[in-house]
């Protein structure tokens, strides 16, 4: 594939390295001097990535996916929509103010944008990925991700002591934005058995939004079980301290922020409903001692400055903080902050890039996943203008074939959502389909 | 650049305000001319309003609306369209209403839907039907005007944190002043008109069944129209207390409404009723009424009340009245024994929910501070936590919460001077009476509710206050129905000047 990157920066490098030995690529970056370093084989241009005759000579026009990776929003975000004004290819544009995400998140394609990679919001994840699992939250057995992370399926074992014990499937409406699509008893795979309760010991499978599919694993966690009271201190209330503790807001957790701005604390405290947030200098011995931080469970050191996050790690370290997980932001410093041995630490640009990567990647893999003891599988498909599923509804797909199958979830417009038995399948759509059959026989059929 | 006030562009839209007075006024004039009452009392000031309103309309043929002329139009407005319509309870001259004072008082307490009442005697033996049907569509106008006052004109001037309600009205997809408000009024004075029709309805057919042989049509337009804008002027002099039980309960749930935001009622009734108990104000004014009409039953049953059937009743529409400050009563709570009546007066200060037709503090005031209050203890522990109140989902903003105590403040203050100077002065004129009656008569008029205790108990009337005594109380009441700060910003020296 030809793919234009514009912005040689640490994404940028990252993706072209990633990405160099398999695609023909071309970079741009407005300094000359940044594009030193790169290998022979990478077409490189000098110049503002915003005019039309910079991406017409770095060869915009034969390009297939287009990476706008600069240091500013604005510019990737423009340089998105001029790349599809060009020509017909898939944009991706990076961006580290969740404004521009949030709107692009609601109306499909927004800017001429097909995929965009938020920073703060990609970061929080992660963070959280790390945080889970000293929760209360039902740990998944196994999970898998599909349509570009927009649906999610997990298996999830019920304790005894689960709300869940008992019910049959159709008495869950509850979780109506979430597809319970089978169930794992004694090594047999049942696909949707409405009218069976739930035991002990099932695994259960179910398709949603991740974010949905994770608050299940806590809705369904046992009630036996001891909910534990961890405390979590974010040091740093910037986007990706926000968006971590927003993505925390309704677990069990008790979180505090601190934030030194007076207005972005007061932000944050409009903003989040559960958190205790705090304005404090989080370099300050005495705010440690009077605010408790060493007895905090976790800390996530996380303001804007690797000078400010090294120190507090250090002073965490020192304090012996049972687990520190720190961002660090300039790659120069990444040995330092690792030297410091701490839990984890998270690199927001690794982030970005390798989700860039993965978006490559994916996008022209087919993501099929086998159930154990191959009694069944998992895959994804887009529905075009020749499938025979158009128009169809769910009902008529799932009949139409001697094999059972269920649509688990579907990606409509940027958005999953749960199917019923008479949503009708549209052009564009993206189904994540499970089968006790051959998945092979499906996908020629459709 | 405009320097001043624009004057005429006030008085230009007052007139426009007030040639409308008319066609109210029309109401008694038509009915007079079958009645008993000359016509010319109500021809008189329906002339007086249309030539004074068409005359002032010529001042600015262009006039438009600032911030700082709101201010002095709604206030104006008030002063103006009462001066006039106290013009037929002069003209009448029958009674203690025919002296000026009076007059003006009556119509004050009437525009502002107070309540509190001046008539020596409220009978047709004194006054004929027709002034005292004029006296009920008083304050069936004032609450018109007290919708466009709370639903669209205060949050624009964000008094004592009513930007709040904005968001709750219907008509937001106007982004201009004007338009916003009319549909907003049209939509919601729609949803009054109904109401009235329907209570006045429900009233007339009890009557028609047999079960309230007093409330003959007459009684049932004058209190229809007197209750939705929680007025509480009533033609008998006993007000509620002289109707049957069956029409004090079917008055409970009106009161209850007209103590709700309409715009949150017009929503419920638009098929949105899930609005109703997602709304943390309309939640916490059932709650108050509901815990304090449980108190006053268990201070009065036993002892006031033997019956529970008239124990429950009469606590709740006693409450009622109060919290949404209507002023009826359905009972002389001046038997009742000390406690309850204590009750009563704390909750002369709660008022209706914002964007009601009731008067007082309003209750998201009260919500407001006491999360403000909370704020403050939480963060004295914790000197470096930073807090926002929220009620419901809305984040109220620090500016906003400083704004709602500094209006309640200004509220209490308000309320003590004006207790301050009535008690000074009926020492003057040799009126001698207690704290609670005097407190209970400057809440009652700030907080446009009415009736008070002793002297100015539900059976009883302010005539014996001196002139001084009711100027005060006029004030208190205009003062109180425009939420303090519309009216008191345009006696700064600053407002007038650049």
């Amino acid at each position: 594939m030809t793919i234009l990157i514009v912005g040689a920066g640490q994404v940028g490098m990252s993706v072209m390295e990633a990405l160099s030995d398999d695609h023909e690529i071309s970079m741009i970056d407005r300094n000359a001097s940044s594009l030193d370093h790169i290998p022979f084989e990478v077409n490189v241009s000098a110049g503002n990535g915003l005019e039309e005759e910079v991406l017409k000579s770095a060869g915009i026009e034969e390009a297939e996916i287009v990476i706008a990776t600069t240091s500013e929003d604005h510019t990737n975000v423009l340089i998105g929509s001029m790349a599809k004004l060009l020509t017909d290819c898939f944009t991706i544009a990076r961006v580290s103010d969740p404004s521009f995400a949030n709107i692009w998140d609601t109306r499909e394609g927004a800017f001429g944008i097909d995929a965009m990679i938020d920073r703060s919001k990609l970061t929080a994840r992660q963070i959280t990925e790390l945080l889970w699992f000293q929760s209360t939250r039902q740990e998944s057995i196994n999970e898998e991700m599909y349509c570009h992370g927009k649906v999610k399926m997990s298996e999830f074992k019920l304790e005894s002591g689960s709300d869940l014990i008992g019910k049959k499937i159709k008495q869950t409406n509850k979780y109506s934005e979430l597809n319970i699509v089978g169930i794992f008893r004694n090594s047999d795979f049942m696909l949707v058995p409405k009218d069976t309760s739930f035991e002990e010991g099932d695994r259960i499978t179910v398709f949603g939004s991740p974010q949905k599919v994770d608050d299940f694993g806590i809705s369904i966690a046992s009630t036996e079980m001891e909910p534990v009271q961890d405390t979590f201190d974010i040091l740093g209330g910037g986007d990706i301290g926000y968006q971590t503790a927003l993505l925390l807001e309704n677990t069990p957790l008790s979180i505090r922020i601190f934030e030194e701005d007076p207005d972005r604390a007061q932000f944050l405290s409009e903003h989040l409903s559960q958190a205790m947030v705090l304005q404090a200098d989080i370099t300050e011995r005495t705010v440690w001692e009077e605010e408790n931080i060493p007895e905090s469970d976790m800390l996530l050191v996380s303001t804007g400055d690797d000078a400010t996050n090294v120190l507090a790690t250090l002073i965490g370290k020192d304090y012996e903080s049972p687990r520190v997980v720190s961002v660090g932001h300039e790659h120069q410093y990444l040995s330092l902050f690792e030297s410091l041995d701490v839990t984890r630490v998270v690199h927001p640009r690794e982030v970005v890039a390798s989700s860039i990567i993965n978006y490559i990647q994916d996008s022209y893999i087919g993501n099929v996943t086998e159930l154990e003891h191959e009694s069944g599988a998992v895959f994804e498909i887009k529905i075009d203008a020749e499938s025979q599923a158009l128009d169809n509804t769910v009902e008529e797909l799932e009949k139409s074939f001697d094999q059972p199958l269920v649509v688990g979830a579907m990606v409509r417009q940027n958005h999953s959502i749960i199917p019923t038995p008479d949503t009708s399948i549209k052009l564009g759509d993206q189904l994540v389909i499970l089968t006790t059959g051959k998945a092979e026989d499906i996908v020629e059929k459709l | 650049m405009r320097k001043q006030v624009d004057i005429l562009c006030v008085l230009s839209l007052f007139g426009a305000i007030l040639k409308w007075l008319s066609v109210p006024l029309g109401v008694p004039f038509i009915y007079s001319l079958f009645g008993r009452e000359n016509p010319l009392v109500f021809l008189i000031p329906v002339a007086v309003s249309l030539i004074v309103g068409f005359l002032l309309e010529r001042l600015d043929t262009n006039p438009k609306l600032g911030l700082r002329e709101t201010f002095l139009l709604v206030s104006l407005s008030w002063l103006g369209v009462t001066l006039v319509g106290g013009l037929p309870y002069l003209l009448a001259g029958e009674g203690t209403v025919a002296i000026p004072i009076n007059a003006f008082f009556e119509s004050m307490s009437g525009f502002t839907t107070t309540g509190a009442t001046v008539m020596g005697s409220i009978s047709f033996v004194t006054h004929s039907p027709e002034i005292m049907l004029w006296r009920q569509i008083t304050q069936w106008l004032g609450g018109m005007g007290i919708i466009v006052l709370g639903i669209a004109i205060l949050p624009r001037l964000s008094i004592g944190g009513s930007e709040l309600i904005e968001a709750e009205a219907p008509g937001t997809q106007f982004d201009r002043i004007t338009p916003r408000i009319v549909e907003t009024a049209r939509i919601l004075w729609l949803l009054y008109v109904v109401l009235t029709i329907t209570l006045g309805g429900l009233l007339y057919g009890s009557h028609l069944i047999g079960l309230s042989p007093e409330m003959d049509l007459y009684n049932a337009v004058a209190h229809a129209l007197t209750t939705m804008p929680t007025g509480g002027f009533s033609p008998e002099a006993e007000s509620i207390a002289a109707f049957s039980s069956t029409v004090q309960w079917i008055i409970i749930p009106f009161m209850f409404i007209a103590g709700v935001n309409y715009a949150l009622t017009w929503r419920a009734f638009t098929g949105n009723p899930r609005k109703l108990y997602r709304d943390t104000e309309f939640l916490f004014y059932s709650f108050i009424l509901l815990f304090t009409t449980a108190i006053i039953l268990a201070m009065t049953f036993g002892n006031t009340f033997e019956e529970p059937q008239n124990a429950i009743r009469h606590s709740l529409f006693q409450v009622l009245t109060f919290v949404t400050t209507a002023g009826y009563a359905s009972h002389d709570f001046n038997t009742w024994n000390s406690m309850a009546q204590t009750v009563l007066f704390m909750m002369m200060f709660i008022g209706g929910c914002a964007g009601s037709t009731g008067g007082g503090i309003k209750v998201f005031r009260w919500i407001v501070t006491i999360k403000t209050f909370f704020k403050q203890l939480f963060t004295t522990i914790y000197p470096r936590a930073v807090q926002s109140i929220r009620v419901g989902k809305n984040v109220i903003k620090n500016e906003t919460a400083r704004r709602v105590t500094i209006m309640i403040l200004l509220y209490i203050f308000t309320f003590l001077i004006g207790a301050l100077i009535i008690e000074i002065e009926s020492y003057r004129i040799g009126l001698e009476l207690e704290t609670l009656e005097i407190m209970s008569a400057s809440a009652a008029c700030i907080g446009n509710i009415g009736p008070g205790f002793g002297i100015v108990g539900p059976m009883n009337n302010y005539l014996a206050f001196s002139s001084l005594s009711k100027v005060v109380m006029i004030f208190l009441m205009w003062a109180g129905r425009l939420e303090l700060f519309t009216l008191f910003v345009i006696f700064i020296p600053k407002y007038w000047r650049n």
